[in-house]
């Protein structure tokens, strides 16, 4: 395992996670590299902040990493090769790296595209933040390009990515939440990350019903309901989304996700739950706009 | 090129892996010579049989080396030994070259390279570079065996071709889940025979 690359990364429910489950049904993928993008990026990020499912990863990448060893030997190479490296070497013309440490290539969750705003208001409150974000993306960019070198095309994308995650938590914390199921036919599961440092949210989850419309909503401390965008589910059921809070999350108790009709299918409480609005607990059903 | 000093080539030669690594790190050609000499004819079997050519394995020894040279302070002995890091390095650069390859028009007479978790006992009974690696090679030639057919290639198909999970399932025209299932039954009963012989796998 490459050391977690973003400590701040905390988990703030402690309700057991769904996506255990996922993680561990496609470990065996996620070592061999034969995820597809979406589902990489839900396991790196599952394997952030746990623990065991680490080290059922590292269980995995004993045996991959045992492979090379099983290829039948040919006989080994003649001296002009070795000769040849050296004089590559010695001709300078892979000098070293500068002694600054790279960082390592590490692999994240994918970028999660920008929502348009759903609302006006929500499109003012944005457009304060798109500069600083952009900054950010700019920044990310050079840094990425300091890698072109010796990284390979994933890599660059995925050590972007990291950088991007950073930019959405602007150095505070990014806290994660369960997205959990509300409704009895639904089946999709996931995460919910906040950052408190910039107003920035995203969802990652998968097994969503592609077919059906989700809009994401904040819940505040007074009830009010405020849309913040629309699901976008890929044909698998996959979501990897990011949007921002048109207030401060602080203000927000919860999450939802309704369907087509305003009926609640998915909650994210993000308030303890001894200090829930009543609403909360009602549970199935109730539309909410 | 030779050793400037054959007196501290000698020396050389008694050090240990990470060391070595740590004076490569430091900008020692003669220790990187060393690992060459060490690791060279492993890193040259397993590119060889990635790429599916000699040449074309020889050509990636020295990129691997290369690499090495420029990276030997990425490597941690405290996550695994030298050989595995080297051979890490060695199956990224080659998936690298096959995913190249293959955004390429094909040639009709390219085919794959055989995929080779197979039958790897029968083959190269010449002295190992170590008796380590050739008790490695005996166990995982064993585990492999232990695999269906059907398992076993869906995880070459991963790891030597770096094909993803839906790219098998339409090769061989099979249900993405029946892939995923196999690769996962594969793995862990791999997973669990060389953890019963307590294999130290690197
Ligand atoms: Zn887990």
């Amino acid at each position: 395992m490459n050391s977690r690359p973003n400590e701040q990364i905390v988990q703030a429910s402690n309700r057991p996670s769904p996506d255990c489950g996922f993680t561990l049904d496609n470990l065996e993928g996620y070592v061999l590299d034969a995820l597809d993008r979406f589902e990489r990026g839900v396991v790196e990020h599952h394997l952030r902040w746990c623990d065991p499912c680490q080290a059922e990863v590292a269980r995995v990448e004993r045996v991959v990493a045992a492979f090379p060893f099983a290829v039948p030997l040919v006989d080994g190479p003649g001296p002009d090769v070795k000769a040849s490296l050296m004089d590559r070497i010695a001709s300078g013309e892979a000098e070293q790296a500068v002694s600054s440490p790279k960082p390592e290539p590490v692999r994240v969750v994918e970028l999660p595209k920008p929502f348009p705003p759903a609302t006006s208001r929500w499109r003012y409150a944005s457009a304060a933040l798109i500069a600083p974000l952009a900054l950010s993306l700019l920044v990310m960019g050079v840094w990425a390009n300091s890698l072109r070198t010796d990284l390979n095309e994933r890599d660059i994308e995925l050590a972007s990515q990291i950088q991007f995650n950073q930019a959405i938590a602007g150095g505070g914390q990014v806290a994660l939440y369960s997205v959990e199921r509300s409704c009895p036919t639904c089946e999709g599961s996931g995460q919910l990350g906040m950052s408190e440092s910039n107003d920035m949210g995203m969802v990652m989850g998968w097994n969503f019903d592609p077919d059906k419309r989700h809009d994401v909503w904040g819940v505040g401390r007074d009830g009010e309901k405020m849309k913040m965008c629309e699901l976008e589910i890929d044909s698998t059921g996959a979501v990897m989304q990011m949007f921002m809070f048109p207030e401060a999350p602080a203000d927000l108790m919860d999450v939802y996700i309704t369907d087509e009709h305003g009926v609640l299918t998915y909650v994210s409480h993000l308030a303890a739950e001894d200090d829930a609005t009543p609403e909360d607990s009602d549970g199935l059903g109730a539309p909410i706009s | 090129m030779t050793l400037t000093d054959p007196k501290a080539g000698n020396e050389l030669l008694e050090l240990d892996d990470a060391t070595l690594a740590r004076q490569v790190a430091e900008g020692s050609a003669a220790a990187l010579e060393v690992l060459y000499d060490r690791y060279s004819r492993i890193v040259l079997s397993f590119a060889t049989r990635m790429l599916g050519d000699r040449q074309s394995g020889e050509e990636l020894l020295q990129e691997v080396f290369l690499r090495a040279w420029q990276q030997a302070r990425n490597y941690s002995a405290e996550r695994g030994s030298f050989a595995t890091w080297l051979l890490s390095i060695t199956h990224n650069m080659s998936i690298d070259e096959i995913r190249k390859r293959r955004r390429r028009p094909q040639r009709a007479d390219s085919a794959d390279p055989v995929l080779m978790l197979t039958n790897v006992r029968d083959e190269s009974p010449s002295v190992e570079q170590s008796a380590e690696l050739g008790a490695l090679r005996d166990t995982m030639a064993r585990a492999l065996g232990t695999l269906p057919e059907a398992q076993r290639r869906a995880i070459e198909l991963a790891y030597y071709r770096g094909l993803t999970q839906r790219e098998i399932a339409e090769e061989l025209d099979e249900p993405l889940g029946t892939i995923k299932t196999r690769m996962r039954l594969g793995m862990r009963k791999l997973r669990d025979y060389l953890e019963t012989y307590e294999v130290e796998l690197a």
